[in-house]
């Protein structure tokens, strides 16, 4: 044999086993055929999460009117939290102002103890007929 | 069938699967001569393409043609990390053949072992040009497209990688069978 006819036989021999490698390709393993479809359900519904969400944001209508403005209030105060507290300062203040704590002047009896504003005024140490001179209201 | 899977077809990853999966592995398992690292860079290009196939525009290069073009950077980056690192030859499983004789397989078995083990003595470019060429028998072009040379250097790679394989495999002629085809 030549060396021209043998490295033809070498270089069938190579062609032999590159076409028995591509008729027998290697089998994928199961854990990975698995593996790779789960990585592909995972992107397509992070995908998917993504768009609802934002086609949701642009679908959304703006608000209008005392909503917004009550919106942009609590939300300037601190939210809910702070709209709580100014409920309970509200409630507290109004208590005071009804039944106050003992040592407090009782402001609804001081009002109602004189007849009329005259007398209120004249009893506090006022002029009523200086008060109603033009001189002091000009 | 991407362009369905951006969609949200539930079944299209499969079917892409199927389709892709095996090329992928099988390439990389023969540039890489390992199962667990082929099985790495399988998984993390066919991540890459789930990634990828919102932004696939149709006239675009083939799907496939990109996938291969995404194992084998891998399989490169995988190799420049592990410079030094020993090649698991026996980690490469051979698949039975049902059609043959339990000799024969024995037989078939050593001949791919040899072919893989000579592939493995190929500079890193030489080998995956000669699979590519010969094991996927992709042309000349896409190669290049893959491998970002020109088709001259496929040319080049293909034909001193096969004139190689032939040299190192003649030695094992009469051990691999040959002699009595």
């Amino acid at each position: 044999m030549t060396d021209k006819e043998g490295a033809q036989e070498d270089m069938s021999d190579v062609d032999a086993l590159f076409a028995s490698a591509r008729e027998v390709p290697p089998q994928m393993p199961k854990n990975l055929e698995q593996a790779i479809l789960r990585d592909a359900a995972q992107v397509q519904a992070r995908r998917l999460e993504a768009q609802t969400q934002a086609r949701s944001g642009q679908g959304a209508t703006p608000e209008r009117g005392l909503h917004r403005i009550w919106r942009q209030f609590s939300t300037a105060i601190g939210g809910w939290p702070a709209l709580g507290g100014l409920a309970a300062a509200s409630l507290v203040g109004l208590w005071v102002g009804v039944a106050p704590p003992a040592f407090l002047p009782d402001p609804v009896e001081s009002f109602v103890a004189y007849s009329s504003g005259a007398q209120l005024i004249s009893e506090q140490g006022y002029d009523v007929s200086l008060l109603m001179s033009e001189e002091v209201f000009e | 069938m991407l362009v369905l899977y951006a969609n949200g077809d539930g079944q299209a990853a499969a079917e892409l699967m199927r389709r892709l999966g095996p090329r992928c592995f099988g390439v990389a398992l023969r540039v890489l001569g390992n199962a667990a690292e082929a099985e790495d860079v399988t998984q993390e290009a066919m991540m890459r393409l789930w990634r990828m196939a919102p932004d696939w525009q149709s006239g675009q290069a083939k799907v496939s043609t990109w996938l291969y073009r995404v194992v084998m950077n891998l399989c490169i980056d995988l190799k420049r990390r592990q410079r030094g690192g020993h090649v698991d030859l026996d980690a490469i499983p051979e698949p039975p053949d049902p059609a043959r004789s339990a000799p024969e397989q024995l037989q078939e078995a050593a001949r791919q072992d040899a072919l893989q083990q000579a592939l493995m003595q190929l500079p890193e470019r030489q080998r995956q040009a000669v699979v590519l060429r010969h094991i996927e028998e992709l042309a000349n072009p896409d190669i290049a497209g893959i491998m970002d040379i020109s088709v001259e250097a496929v040319e080049s790679l293909t034909a001193r990688g096969k004139r190689t394989l032939a040299k190192i495999l003649a030695e094992r002629r009469d051990e691999l069978g040959y002699a009595d085809d």
